[in-house]
């Protein structure tokens, strides 16, 4: 039963997560590389409000002196996602080498990134503008939707929405590293598993949805702060893990 | 009595293997419970019938404070203020008593409807199917002992309050929530065991507490993660505002116009049944998951997080 099964793979995949805590560090070092830059972001962009406002005080000339700074905000998205591609690339890999049985290595990690990040971030892109494109329709529709099932549901309604997108578009990047493809067949995959796999694939994305705001928020705000994000990545590395697990049980069917 | 199979790979001693092998069973008795919980719709009956004493105190409290605002005391009162203090000390006792009374019933109903079900989880735990007179013997055996407990619980924790205040306040907060939970682990199968030893109640507390600290992680994981999908701020961030009459868009009498009934009328009708629905739907999702772990609970207490009892452990 398709219960039992996912239980049996979450399982597995806590083990996997206690036995090798190491494969947390990818998403831990990129989360601190975040925060580093962010803070230095903040830390330039503070300065400049204050230098500018030391020497002219005048609003034309303080927005006039950060105007450019808006055309970096492009540049930072750029880099953010490929920083993303780069450590789930490699991050990736080294779930699917402990999966193999094999230990958690930098190698495992730099091959990953090396082989993946490319399709990783490539897949990004092609989804990042599809859903610009639709964004006019997808703006209406999410407000309707919103405004009706998620209010008459206390917020439900919303929060299945991104469980039904986790069951259709978070299973690739795992397919594409398990199958070593190309992005798009990895979608296709994905997007298949996610049909075949209803049920299971919901309870998954449901499950780690709830127990990735709770866990890591539970604790009250300073350890939120301290160790919530450090508890999300756990989360999120049992969800990944489990993934590998689900594709490996209904690789043969979904093909 | 169905059986299962808990054969899968254990995690070796050299990483802590005996608390995480506990916590792993977790998911075995997941699968347990997900079985009993579809053969046994049964243990839905209470939930429902909770549902819908929320929903009917949720319209008697909105009908009453209809009435009384389009009545002509909340009109002088908003023209020309209160007359004196004992105007308002009647209104806030009107109010309290309206409040009181309604959280008491909700309170002594959801109590009775809690012990009959818990005795129906005894009953598919045990048996693998609920017996017909399962929830009638849970009201009568438990229904004082669950509300004598609570009311011991609520008081513990108000005479602990500044114990906690003040380990909050030393540890910058972090502490106040921790404390809470670290209680709410301790005492999260005191009913479980009340129920399924017939015990009293301060020995179920003392068990509770045994067992909670007999398979402290594991406890602590199953309580985390039953917390995620009940309490009330889960899933989609249920705001109790959103369910709340807006009292300002209540018609309060002021130049009150005649052809205006069947509109207001309307309007009163909207400003019920949206927190109604809302109650209803949240009640219904939230109900799936109250049974699946009130059924869990059972579980894991029956089984005691013992993985050396499994046949057969592959230990890697």
């Amino acid at each position: 039963m398709w219960f039992e099964e996912l239980m049996e793979d979450c399982k597995q995949a806590l083990a996997l997560t206690w036995k090798n805590p190491g494969v947390l560090l990818p998403w831990v070092v990129q989360t601190l590389l975040f925060v580093v830059l962010g803070g230095v972001l903040a830390v330039a962009l503070g300065i400049s409000v204050v230098v500018s406002i030391v020497r002219s005080p005048e609003p034309g000339y303080i927005l006039q002196t950060l105007a450019p700074m808006l055309l970096a905000i492009p540049f930072v998205i750029l880099a953010v996602s490929l920083l993303n591609a780069f450590f789930d690339a490699g991050g990736i890999n080294l779930l699917h080498s402990v999966v193999q049985g094999e230990r958690a290595t930098a190698k495992a990690f730099w091959s990953g990134a090396k082989t993946y990040f490319l399709s990783i971030w490539g897949v990004r892109l092609l989804i990042a503008v599809v859903m610009l494109i639709l964004s006019p329709l997808l703006l209406v529709l999410g407000l309707l939707w919103s405004g009706t099932v998620g209010i008459l549901t206390g917020g439900w309604g919303i929060t299945i929405i991104g469980v039904i997108w986790a069951v259709f578009f978070s299973a690739w990047p795992i397919i594409l590293i398990e199958e070593g493809g190309g992005g798009l067949r990895a979608l296709r995959t994905g997007f298949r598993l996610g049909r075949h796999y209803f049920w299971g694939m919901f309870v998954l994305g449901l499950g780690a949805l709830m127990l990735g705001q709770h866990f890591s928020s539970a604790f009250g705000v300073l350890l939120t702060v301290i160790i919530g994000w450090i508890i999300a990545i756990a989360v999120r590395v049992w969800f990944r893990l489990t993934l590998f697990l689900v594709y490996s049980r209904h690789r043969e069917e979904i093909q | 009595m169905m059986m299962f199979n808990y054969s899968h790979q254990w995690v070796g001693d050299k990483y802590g293997g005996e608390n995480i092998n506990s916590a792993l069973l977790i998911f075995d008795y997941f699968k347990e419970a997900f079985r009993l919980n579809r053969a046994n719709k049964v243990l839905y009956r209470p939930q429902l019938v909770l549902v819908l004493v929320r929903v009917l105190l949720l319209v008697g409290l909105g009908i009453g404070a209809w009435s009384w605002m389009g009545g002509g005391e909340f009109t002088n009162l908003v023209e020309y203020g209160p007359q004196d203090w004992r105007e308002l000390v009647s209104l806030a006792l009107g109010a309290s008593m309206a409040l009181g009374g309604t959280f008491l019933v909700y309170f002594l109903v959801s109590r009775l409807l809690e012990a009959g079900l818990f005795n129906m989880f005894k009953s598919a735990v045990k048996t693998g199917k609920v017996d017909s007179q399962a929830f009638w013997q849970g009201v009568s055996r438990y229904w004082l002992k669950f509300l004598l407990g609570d009311i011991l619980v609520a008081m513990i924790m108000l005479i602990l309050l500044p114990v906690r205040g003040l380990v909050g306040l030393v540890t910058l907060s972090a502490g106040f929530a921790i404390f809470g939970i670290v209680v709410s682990v301790f005492l999260m199968f005191w009913k479980v065991s009340l129920v399924w030893n017939d015990k009293g109640i301060i020995a179920a507390f003392g068990d509770s507490l045994g067992f909670a600290r007999d398979n402290f992680l594991a406890v602590f994981l199953l309580f985390l993660t039953r917390q995620a999908f009940i309490s009330p701020v889960s899933g989609g961030n249920f705001n109790t505002s959103s369910t709340n009459f807006n009292l300002g868009e209540f018609p309060n009498g002021i130049g009150y116009l005649e052809g205006q009934v069947v509109v207001d009328s309307l309007r009163l009708l909207t400003a019920i049944m949206i927190p109604v629905i809302i109650i209803i739907v949240v009640s219904l999702i939230t109900m799936i998951f109250q049974v699946f772990f009130g059924l869990t609970l059972f579980v894991a207490y029956k089984r005691g997080f013992n993985p050396e009892e499994e046949v057969g452990p592959d230990v890697v």
